[in-house]
């Protein structure tokens, strides 16, 4: 520790009292408990088992994400106890896509069906921050391949913000996905705040229509979930295993086979979860966190989820005007696609200010949208930029 | 009566306007440069979305005929 840099030394006391904080916030709800407590204890516990180690030693007994040369990774594969996850899960995109199939037995695309026109307006408008963010990045400095791939942290989806800084910015890969769910998390917590800030009480508690809400059969939503997946992987290629996992997911749901759903839903998404907030937190290490560049990334993020929950605010402006007050502008939020984290916030949101204002629904048809936009996004970047 | 049955129409136009989306974009446009292939790429992606939002439009009018059916026969007066 004497002989290393002492900013170096600084940056890890800092990073073991942030993560205690995590797990702190976590424990409380305040963050995102199911990402927050296990990263919060990788962090602080990698940061710590590193200290007295130099500056430039890149890499920990825990994991090196640097590390490329073949050789080398075999003797880190038997060495670091998390490198066999990293290599086989996150450095392939192997976990994006299993997060991505827990979302999809969770996702019921009924509410993006009910009110497909209105569910792609709003999810639309919750893409500003994605694309609005590219620009402001490449003047910054950054390449147009990184600047895509920390402006589609705006569609607030994790696995499309790994999948897509793996095709476009794989150096970065490893920041940009932990500024990524570092700011996910914070959704969570700031969301609820912008919504108070920006939609007056009385919008907030505008009560929707429930009454006219069509019943969707399974056979339905699993013809409408087949065709979809075919349609986007014949447009954007790059991005068909994603497509696959999500919609796989959403026809095992709605197939009805129990094993295969309640696998999906506790073994895949909660198993994928822990691993990948276990995984983030242990890469949060001094030398991979101060580096110039995150700094611009993490304003970056920010910026970009900011910006996507003003958006879709804005469009729920635009449909309460056209629907002459009868759609909560709240609902707009929902669209920046952190499934089902927003839809959750609004309902939360709108129920502290009437009671019997029910708008899961809406919010939820808007949420699914936000998915599917994100994706599309993220291959159009990929497409253009890679 | 089959769900697929009473909007069938929704369900092939959907598809056929997806498809001519997916072959602007996919076989059309990377034969064409400049700004004629970007604006064939962006109509073919805005006709995939057409398509499959036709199809959910077709779902929800089946839908939200049968709900009509069902509370217009809750309504009608018992008979004898």
């Amino acid at each position: 520790m004497v002989h290393g840099d002492p900013m170096i030394t600084f940056g890890r006391f800092f990073l073991i009292a942030l993560g205690f904080s995590f797990v702190y916030f976590g424990a409380r709800d305040i963050l995102e408990p199911l990402i927050m407590i296990p990263m919060g204890l990788g962090m602080a516990t990698v940061n710590a088992a590193v200290l007295f180690l130099t500056a430039n030693t890149m890499g920990t007994i825990f994991v090196d994400p640097m590390v490329s040369d073949t050789a080398q990774l075999m003797d880190i594969l038997q060495i670091d106890w998390l490198q066999p996850i990293y290599t086989f899960t996150f450095s392939n995109g192997l976990i994006a896509c299993l997060v991505f199939m827990g979302i999809g037995v969770i996702t019921d695309v009924g509410y993006l069906m009910m009110k497909p026109f209105t569910s792609m307006f709003i999810a639309i408008f919750a893409e500003l921050g994605s694309v609005a963010t590219l620009p402001i990045a490449v003047k910054m400095g950054l390449t147009p391949q990184e600047a895509a791939a920390i402006a589609i942290v705006g569609g607030a989806d994790g696995p499309m913000v790994l999948f897509t800084s793996l095709m476009l910015a794989k150096h970065l890969f490893v920041p940009i996905t932990i500024v990524a769910y570092l700011y996910l998390s914070l959704t969570y917590a700031v969301y609820p705040y912008m919504i108070r800030l920006l939609v007056p009480t009385k919008l907030r508690g505008i009560k929707m229509d429930l009454k006219g809400i069509p019943k969707i059969t399974p056979g339905e939503k699993m013809a409408f979930a087949t065709i979809t997946c075919v349609i986007l992987s014949l447009l954007f290629p790059v991005a068909a295993p994603l497509f696959l996992s999500f919609f796989v997911g959403v026809v095992i749901k709605e197939s009805g086979v129990t094993r295969f759903v309640e696998f999906m839903e506790n073994t895949v998404l909660y198993g994928s979860t822990f691993f990948l907030g276990l995984l983030l937190g242990v890469l949060c290490e001094a030398n991979t966190i101060f580096n110039p560049k995150v700094w611009i990334l993490l304003f970056l993020g920010s910026l970009a989820l900011l910006l996507s929950g003003i958006g879709g605010i804005i469009g729920g402006y635009i449909m309460y005007f056209l629907t002459r007050g009868k759609y909560n502008p709240a609902v707009g939020i929902a669209g920046v696609s952190c499934v089902p984290t927003t839809a959750k916030v609004v309902q939360k949101e709108v129920r502290l200010v009437n009671k019997h204002a029910m708008i899961l629904p809406f919010a939820m048809g808007a949420n699914v949208c936000g998915v599917i936009t994100t994706a599309i996004l993220a291959a159009i970047y990929v497409t253009l930029l890679r | 009566m089959n769900p697929f049955q009473a909007k069938k129409g929704y369900w092939l136009t959907g598809m056929v306007v997806a498809l001519i989306g997916v072959a602007a974009v996919r076989l059309i446009a990377p034969g064409l440069s400049g700004t004629t292939g970007k604006a064939i790429t962006l109509a073919g992606g805005i006709f995939s979305m057409a398509g499959i939002a036709v199809i959910a439009l077709g779902v929800k009018r089946r839908a939200e005929a049968e709900q009509g059916a069902a509370e217009s026969q809750a309504c009608a007066p018992p008979r004898r």
